[in-house]
Parts: structure tokens; C-alpha cells; sequence
């Protein structure tokens, strides 16, 4: 019953959408990628000439995490890496609950349901990251900047500059020892702001590393090390330097939550068990598990308690593809 | 068109400097004495092998001088040789420029591909050219957490901007004497002029003392470099570590002649030990199956870049691979440096 639940969930989804909305620049020159949930094998070096074989490809197989390539090539469904012909890379910058240092032990994120301060700490994460270093730091421009709900835990924020699309290991290895502070000669910083009332000249004259440090201390209320924990953001290092990355394709459907692979527009509205469920009038029964660790949590207007523990319930068949893939409901007939 | 008298006898590598010797080689070298003489002098001063320094008269002679002296360093078929000698001119380069207006330093530095606009009393360069310049992480006043940056222009106070010029022009000469070092055929060398490498050769070898040989001594873990202390302490505490980090710690023990018994042990603390495959694995790395190839140990760059490198201080700051380290640490330790092989001791206690 559940299977059928889930099954129908993704046919219908990938039947209905809008195949534009499949749409990435160069798709034709990227490598796609595709996952079983039981993540045994994945089948990739695939390609696919529009949106449109896309789609007919996404409503023939099973369910399946769907991914493409950061990187464009020129013969992207070539089995040989080398014979691939890498043209370039977009850079990827993932944020995942479970790498953030301040959330990866709770053990609601543990399993994978998020709650409404876990969100608000991803998002300011993002935040910046976009702001104060994307834009601010490295000056890339807006528009060669997109935000993706990863469907799940978190979000990966695409840079597509031309100019950067060539940008080896080492220079993506210095953005991100940059981000997460790796590179930081805290001895240094402790030399510039020893004197008192430094802080505020360097804060002004020294973008950066050194003036975001200054301000964080301001006047000397923070410890150097605290205000660098607090500017560090912990991205995926290893996501940013793989330039044959394959990561989750917008507008698929994840397929351990059923959720869309959401384009952000505006971050700080976004909610992702709202804005993220498939749109959906049709109603099934569910038995709710053990719900004593999400209790609060909101999925598509329904807030898991205690109480629903055990219980039957007919919920909105989006809310139910999420609580059944994370093992918190059963399909129930 | 070649830069003018005295700043080409400075700066003998500027752009358009090599038409001023086109046609010169090893081979007729000795047709020239006298370039021949002051490129002989130049690499045994700079070396340390005399104090004797003798400098050209006119641009010529200088760009053509210092052209020779990097094909005779290259031509000695030492490594060692043509790393000190690259390291001693970035060092001149970094004095010479220090007595020079910052005026000076744009075109330096577009000879050795860095492009940099002087900005009232600073150098700015944007981002993107500064994340593709290559070898400068060793260094840590150039990384970019210590460096102004502002909407993808980065930003070099005039003494950091030399540092950083002298590091890329470092890097430059040894890759330019490494390519003709590999090119050079010892029977294109007149005779006169294979004489005086010979001669640098053997005396740099004498001054610096023989190489030390690590295979022949036994392991001495204490100096082995941080990195493969640490990760070695990870796997002691029943910790699996990343691919990358296995590759390195095997790789390592297999180069300083450890037998694939004696490697395995250093693997069988972690939780997905296997006997059969880990045996496998580190006889392929050793070279002893399929296609008999053995594998090299990582250089520090890529260990940096995989995530695998964990200290950058002390000597590893100034490291290019782990068995350098190791090497360097043995002959402190035989010189009676209590310190020897101690950086980042905290990480693997």
C-alpha cells in the first residue's frame, strides 16, 4: 500500500511538471546520474538532448534520486572520465544539517526531520554565505547566483560565472579554506587588534577576514576565537573541489522525502516542509509511528505530536510521501 | 621591447629580455667566455660554494649570464641543486625589489604572468587571477584570509606583494630548469662548460653532505611527518580515515622500505579492517600485482588539496612532500635538534 502511495507520488509528479521547469543552462553538455533509493548502483553517463527527453526519461524509471553534473562537457555520456572532454565546472557550495557543527548531533536532525530553529540556522547559514561572501568578498554577481532547497536537509548554492568555470582544485580549495576559515593565522589577527580601539579602524579598512573579525569583537565583548566560530560556516569542502560533482537536478523529486528540489527565490519566506511538497489535493490514511522526537514540527500544515503517536489519520498525500519515507508513518488501507 | 640598462641587469628575466641571447645554449656557450664565466660565478655565489660575486657590465651580458645559469643548474641533473639555487634567486629577487620604487613592481610581475595593478599603496589583483596563481599556499602572509579582499579584488600591501612576486618567480625557475632538465641531452654540452657543472656539482654535493639514505635506517616514527603521525593516531584509536589518508600513510611506510607486513599492522586498528583486501591493496600500492607499478607518495599540495594535510606550521610551512620532511627531520635529529619532527605534536597525542 505504501509503495503505491510513494509510486504514485512520483508518477504523477514527473507526468504533470512543466518540463521547462527541467531546464538548466548547457543541459545537453551534462552528465546525469541516477540513484535507487536503496543507493546499491547508480546509473550514470547518461545525457539528454532537451527538457522535454528529460521528462519522458523521469516518468519511465523507477523512483530514483536524480542528478547531473556541475561540470559541462563535451561528450558528457562518454564512460571515460578522461574522454569526456571537461570544458568547465560550476562551483557548488552545499550546506547539509548534518555537516553543520551546531546541529549535527540532535537527534531529530539525525534522522533527518528538521525543526523550525534547525531551518532558521541552515538559512542564516546560506544567508551568508550569499551575502557577506559570494557577493561581498568574491563579488560574483547576483545573477550568476542560484539557490537550491536540496529536497531534504538543506540547501546547495550554485555560482555559474563564466570567467570561474575553469577554475581548478587549488583556487576552489583556497574559496573554501577562505569560507571555513582554514587558512586563518589567528596569530596575526590577535597582533592587528591587541591595541585598544583598533578594532574599529580595522573594521573599516580592512575587508575581509580581518574587518569581519573586528566587528564581531566590537569592543572587545567577543573573544577572537568565539567571533571566528561565528563568521566560519562549515560547507562541504569536498563538494566545492570535485569538479565531476554530481548534484541533486532542480525540479526533481528527492527520493528519500518525496520534496522538490526547490529553487529559492526569496530565502528568508522560504519554508521548506511548506514551499517544498509536491502541490496536492488528494487525501490517504496513514498510521503515524513513534512521533515523540518531532513533536513541533510542522510538515504541510499538520504539527507532529506526541499525541498522533499510533494513531490513523487521513493527511495530505505530499505530507504522507514525507512521513512514510522517513519512517514516520505507514501507508494504512 | 627589452627594458632599459640597470633594470635589466637587476631583473635579467623581464619580458622581451631572451631576444637580447637568442641563439645562446649550452652548446656554444663556451664561445662566450666571458658569460660563461659569469654564469659559473653567479651559481656558486648564489649557492653558497664562494663568496666571490662578480656582476656584469652591460644587459647583455647579465640576461645572458643568468640564462646559462639556469641551463647549467638544470643540466647538473640534481634536483636538490636546482631547488636551493631557485630558492637562493627569489630571495635576491625579494632584496633587489625592496631597494626598488613599488613603481617597478607591475612589470615583474607581468614577466612571471602575475597581473597586479599598484593602487595608491597597495597592489590589487582580482580575485580570480589570484586564485589561479600556482605554489603559493606554503605561504602563509598569501593566503587569502590574511589578505584584504573586497568584491572579488584582492588587496597586497607593497611587502606582502614582494613576498608573493619572489614565491611565483621561485616556483617559476624551478619548473623552467625542471622542463630542461628533462630535455637536456649530456652530448649537446660542449666539454669546457660540462667540466665547470661537473665541478658545482660535486662541491655542492660535498657541502650540502650525502643524501640521507632512509632505507637504510630502521622506521623512526617520531620523525615521520604530521600528517602521517596523525592519521597513523586515528586509526590507533579504532578510527576509519578517509581513502585519501590511507593512501598517504601506506604509500609512505612502503617508500621508507617497510615490508607490506609491517605496513598492515599500522592498518589493523580500524573498524573495517580486513586482512585479505587490505593485504591486497598495499601489494598493488607496493607494486607487486597487476601492473607492477608503485605507487609515489602524495605531494604535500595534493594532500592540502584532498583534505589530508593537518600541519601547516614549523616546518611543514616550507614542506613540498612528506618524505622531504622526514629526510629533513633525520638529519636534525643526527645534528642533535631536540625539536626534530615535533611540529603539530598536539594533533596526535
Amino acid at each position: 500500500m505504501q509503495e503505491e502511495i510513494v509510486r504514485a507520488h512520483f508518477h504523477e509528479y514527473y507526468t504533470g511538471i512543466d518540463a521547462e521547469k527541467l531546464f538548466v543552462p548547457d543541459l545537453p553538455k551534462r552528465e546525469f546520474g541516477f540513484l535507487r533509493p536503496d543507493k546499491r548502483e547508480m546509473i550514470r553517463h547518461l545525457s539528454f538532448y532537451d527538457v522535454s527527453s528529460l521528462k519522458s526519461y523521469l516518468m519511465s524509471i523507477p523512483i530514483s534520486h536524480v542528478y547531473s553534473s556541475t561540470a559541462i562537457y563535451r561528450d558528457p555520456s562518454n564512460k571515460d572520465m578522461n574522454a569526456k572532454g571537461w570544458e568547465g565546472s560550476d562551483m557548488v557550495f552545499e550546506f547539509d544539517a548534518d555537516h553543520v557543527k551546531q546541529l549535527k548531533d540532535k537527534p531529530n536532525v539525525r534522522s533527518g526531520v528538521l525543526d523550525g530553529s534547525d531551518w532558521s540556522l541552515i538559512k542564516d547559514h546560506t544567508w551568508r554565505l550569499v551575502n557577506d561572501f559570494l557577493l561581498g568578498d568574491f563579488g560574483f554577481s547576483q545573477n550568476d547566483i542560484s539557490i537550491n532547497f536540496s529536497g531534504n536537509r538543506g540547501f546547495h548554492v550554485r555560482v555559474s560565472s563564466k570567467p570561474y568555470l575553469q577554475l581548478g582544485q587549488e583556487g576552489r580549495r583556497r574559496l573554501a579554506s577562505y569560507i571555513n576559515g582554514a587558512d586563518l593565522d589567528v596569530d596575526l589577527i590577535y597582533s592587528k587588534l591587541r591595541q585598544r580601539g583598533r578594532a574599529k579602524i580595522i573594521a573599516l579598512s580592512q575587508p575581509g577576514w580581518m574587518s569581519k573579525v573586528a566587528k564581531a569583537i566590537g569592543d572587545g565583548q567577543s573573544l577572537v576565537e568565539e567571533a571566528i566560530d561565528s563568521i566560519a560556516l562549515d560547507i562541504d569542502e569536498n563538494v566545492l573541489l570535485d569538479l565531476h560533482r554530481l548534484i541533486r537536478h532542480v525540479n526533481t523529486l528527492h527520493a528519500s522525502t518525496g520534496m522538490i528540489v526547490t529553487p529559492v527565490r526569496d530565502l528568508e519566506s522560504f519554508v521548506p516542509y511548506e514551499d517544498a511538497l509536491v502541490p496536492c489535493d488528494e487525501e490517504v490514511r496513514i498510521r503515524f509511528g513513534d512521533l515523540r522526537p518531532y513533536s513541533g514540527i510542522s510538515v504541510g500544515g499538520l504539527t507532529l505530536s506526541e499525541g498522533l503517536s499510533g494513531k490513523d489519520m487521513r493527511v495530505n498525500r505530499s505530507v504522507a510521501v514525507f512521513l512514510v519515507l522517513k519512517g514516520l508513518a505507514q501507508g494504512n488501507n | 621591447m627589452p627594458a632599459g640598462s640597470e633594470v635589466l641587469k637587476k631583473y635579467p628575466f623581464l619580458r622581451g629580455a631572451e631576444e637580447l641571447v637568442e641563439g645562446l645554449s649550452l652548446t656554444n656557450l663556451s664561445d662566450f667566455p666571458r658569460v660563461l664565466e659569469l654564469a659559473e660565478k653567479k651559481i656558486r655565489y648564489m649557492l653558497g660554494l664562494s663568496g666571490e660575486r662578480d656582476y656584469p657590465m652591460d644587459k647583455r651580458d647579465a640576461v645572458a649570464a643568468f640564462s646559462a645559469s639556469l641551463a647549467m643548474a638544470s643540466a647538473t641533473g640534481s634536483r636538490r641543486l636546482i631547488r636551493s639555487y631557485a630558492s637562493a634567486l627569489s630571495r635576491e629577487l625579494e632584496k633587489e625589489l625592496s631597494t626598488d620604487s613599488p613603481d617597478i613592481y607591475e612589470e615583474v610581475a607581468a614577466s612571471l604572468g602575475v597581473k597586479a595593478q599598484l593602487d595608491g599603496k597597495e597592489f590589487k589583483m582580482s580575485l580570480l587571477d589570484y586564485l589561479s596563481l600556482k605554489g603559493i599556499d606554503n605561504e602563509p602572509d598569501l593566503l587569502l584570509p590574511q589578505l584584504k579582499v573586497e568584491h572579488g579584488v584582492v588587496y597586497f600591501q607593497v611587502n606582502v606583494f614582494r613576498k608573493l612576486i619572489s614565491t611565483v618567480f621561485r616556483r617559476t625557475l624551478v619548473e623552467k630548469m625542471e622542463s630542461q632538465m628533462r630535455e637536456l641531452s649530456a652530448a649537446a654540452i660542449d666539454p669546457k662548460v660540462k667540466e665547470a657543472i661537473a665541478s658545482i656539482s660535486a662541491e655542492f654535493s660535498k657541502r650540502r653532505g650525502e643524501e640521507v639514505d632512509i632505507s637504510s635506517l630502521s622506521p623512526i616514527e617520531s620523525l615521520f611527518p604530521p600528517c602521517v603521525k596523525f592519521w597513523i593516531s586515528q586509526m590507533n584509536k579504532g578510527i576509519n580515515i578517509p581513502h585519501q589518508a590511507r593512501f598517504l600513510v601506506a604509500t609512505f611506510l612502503l617508500s621508507i622500505d617497510m615490508s607490506v607486513d609491517d605496513v598492515l599492522k599500522y592498518f589493523s586498528h580500524t573498524p573495517d579492517y580486513d586482512e585479505h583486501i587490505a593485504r591486497y591493496q598495499i601489494e598493488d600500492l607496493a607494486g607487486q600485482r597487476g601492473s607492477g607499478k608503485k605507487y609515489s607518495v602524495p605531494r604535500c599540495e595534493t594532500l592540502r588539496t584532498s583534505g589530508v594535510c593537518t600541519c601547516r606550521q614549523g616546518l611543514c610551512q616550507h614542506m613540498t612532500h612528506p618524505l622531504l620532511y622526514y629526510k629533513i627531520s633525520i638529519r636534525k635529529r643526527l645534528n642533535g635538534d631536540p625539536n626534530a619532527g615535533r611540529d603539530c605534536a598536539g594533533s596526535f597525542s
